[in-house]
């Protein structure tokens, strides 16, 4: 099992950082699954119940990496799970703020198996300097391999473009400071809607006009008592407002597309992407009540 | 519809409802003159802001109507405050009768979003009307509202009580404070800049409990006029003026005096 990887150039490592900043605010700890072509972080739902992934992040090794190796477990299954600390990754990772090199990043084994991080610094002084970190880990065996699969959904109702997520984020946390529970629903016609439901208050954000997807809503039956709006056939999930918040305020990304995607009464899929350079999925299953 | 109204710009107001919100919850009571939010506290404190009806752009109550209800205050200017610092949105109120909840429309002014709210309403019982200022019209201050808000907030912050004392005689306006670290006490003569009308006909001198003085302090700081009232059974009256733009809006505030005079 070996691993080492090598960038270099600045901005991708202010990138890199980013993420892993991002990371460090979804959750304590994530899985980082490392393959051929593409290095995965997977965070996991840290409620009770059946492991699941809760956000899912993919970055392509040709955007990121000048020099890759990887040789994974075995030739037929040419991968390598680890698991780690994000706020270990984070602040190691800050480092890159200042002005450095290059980063490499590679699987050692020093008393324990270790991600280790080592930076050279740029100094003007002829003597280079060289930061190494190392992170703990811990090598996921095979059979647990399955926990971190990837969730596939393709049974949404519907896949609508989502508006400006700095908006959205104001007036999601408003509703937080009322209700623990958002109801998500989107229409045919592209109005997505953000709802809380108290008993001393109901409140709806609207955001019509936007890009539909997809929408499928032909074998749902729709038994809901959103009487009003019969014609307007609609979809809807509920879901917790603190995670769906975790989503819009975790990664700063810049000119990215982001899409809605739900399961009547069941998920709430969000997707962020930056073409080429990295995707994050978040899954948010409905609250039971 | 018992009533109904529009405001435009109510950034003041927002700040305003939150720094007087001292409670969860407060009666509002449209009248002609405008809308008003009452929070009270033991029959003891009494806090109102009044947003007069030239601040709002539609107002209107259906004729002959006495409207009065309770709502969530926290609520409520979370309501206000939905798109945060941007958007400069406008909101339509209305509440169509007894028992009906306050419905609210924001739209934000740039982009195409509506918000729409229903905040539940309860009875406003046993909420009498009467003014309290006809208690208090003995003597009157009144001052430049920044001034008087440093003062107070230098205070002892740890102290229980602080008299309040006028004087036709100098010292003029007294305010002194007990507390475990001592005691503290500041004389503002009636040639004071920063006291514009100086109404005083006999001596009062009331002490009050200390934390109740702070539940104003907060709205104090968007105050630009303050006006002390006093009379002769204790009850303290003052009444803010805080600018909005070209308009002005008021907050009054009533509290009774600790037991025994100071």
């Amino acid at each position: 099992m070996k691993f080492r990887g090598l960038i270099t150039d600045t901005s991708v490592m202010k990138d890199f950082m980013n993420i892993a900043t991002g990371l460090s605010r979804f959750s304590k700890e994530c899985v980082m699954r490392i393959t051929e072509r593409k290095v995965y972080f997977i965070i996991s739902d840290e409620d009770n119940g059946p492991r699941r992934p809760l956000a899912w992040c993919e970055l392509p090794v040709s955007f990121y990496f000048r020099e890759y190796n990887l040789v994974g477990v075995t030739e037929e299954h040419n991968e390598i799970y680890l698991e780690f600390s994000t706020a270990l990754l984070a602040r190691s990772l800050s480092i890159l703020k200042q002005n450095v090199k290059s980063l490499k990043i590679k699987l050692t084994n020093k008393d324990s198996p270790c991600l280790t991080l080592e930076m050279e610094m740029a100094s003007e002084a002829t003597q280079s300097r060289q930061c190494v970190h190392d992170i703990p880990v811990e090598v996921i065996s095979r059979k647990h391999w399955n926990d971190y699969e990837e969730p596939r959904f393709n049974d949404f109702h519907v896949s609508i473009e989502m508006p400006n997520l700095k908006t959205i984020k104001t007036i999601v946390e408003r509703m937080r400071n009322m209700s623990h529970s958002l109801t998500v629903a989107a229409t045919k016609d592209g109005r997505l809607t953000f709802q809380i439901k108290t008993n001393i208050v109901t409140l709806s954000s609207h955001f019509p006009g936007l890009g539909v997807e997809s929408f499928a809503i032909g074998q749902l039956e729709l038994t809901s008592s959103d009487s009003q709006e019969e014609d307007q056939q609609k979809v809807s999930s509920i879901v917790d407002i603190k995670k769906f918040l975790m989503f819009l305020s975790g990664m700063q990304l810049n000119s990215c597309r982001t899409v809605c995607s739900i399961v009547h009464g069941k998920m709430v899929k969000l997707f962020m992407e930056q073409p080429g350079a990295l995707s994050l999925q978040i899954f948010l299953t409905q609250l039971s009540i | 519809m018992l009533f109904s109204a529009e405001i435009s710009d109510f950034r003041t107001v927002h700040n305003v409802l939150r720094a007087i919100s001292f409670k969860d919850y407060a009666i509002l009571r449209p009248t002609e003159e405008g809308l008003k939010f009452t929070l009270e506290e033991m029959k003891s404190v009494e806090i109102s802001a009044y947003v007069p009806r030239n601040m709002f752009s539609y107002y209107r109550i259906a004729d002959n109507a006495d409207v009065s209800f309770k709502i969530s205050m926290k609520v409520f200017t979370e309501c206000l405050n939905i798109f945060g610092d941007e958007g400069n949105p406008s909101i339509k109120l209305s509440y169509k009768n007894e028992g009906a909840p306050l419905c609210l429309i924001v739209k934000h002014s740039e982009e195409n979003i509506t918000v729409d709210c229903e905040i539940k309403t309860l009875n406003a019982d046993d909420s009498p009307d009467f003014s309290l200022a006809e208690e208090c019209n003995l003597n009157k201050v009144v001052f430049n509202a920044n001034m008087l808000t440093e003062v107070l907030q230098r205070l002892d912050n740890g102290a229980d009580d602080i008299t309040i004392s006028l004087n036709p005689d100098p010292p003029h306006f007294t305010l002194s404070t007990t507390g475990i670290a001592g005691e503290s006490k500041v004389n503002i003569p009636r040639q004071s800049d920063s006291i514009t009308i100086f109404q005083c006909q006999k001596k009062s001198s009331w002490k009050y409990a200390f934390h109740h003085i702070r539940q104003i302090l907060k709205v104090m700081n968007y105050a630009n006029k303050v006006a002390v009232f006093s009379g002769e059974t204790g009850l303290l009256g003052l009444q803010l003026v805080i600018n909005s733009d070209e308009r002005q809006m008021y907050v009054e505030y009533y509290v009774t005096s600790l037991f025994g005079d100071g």
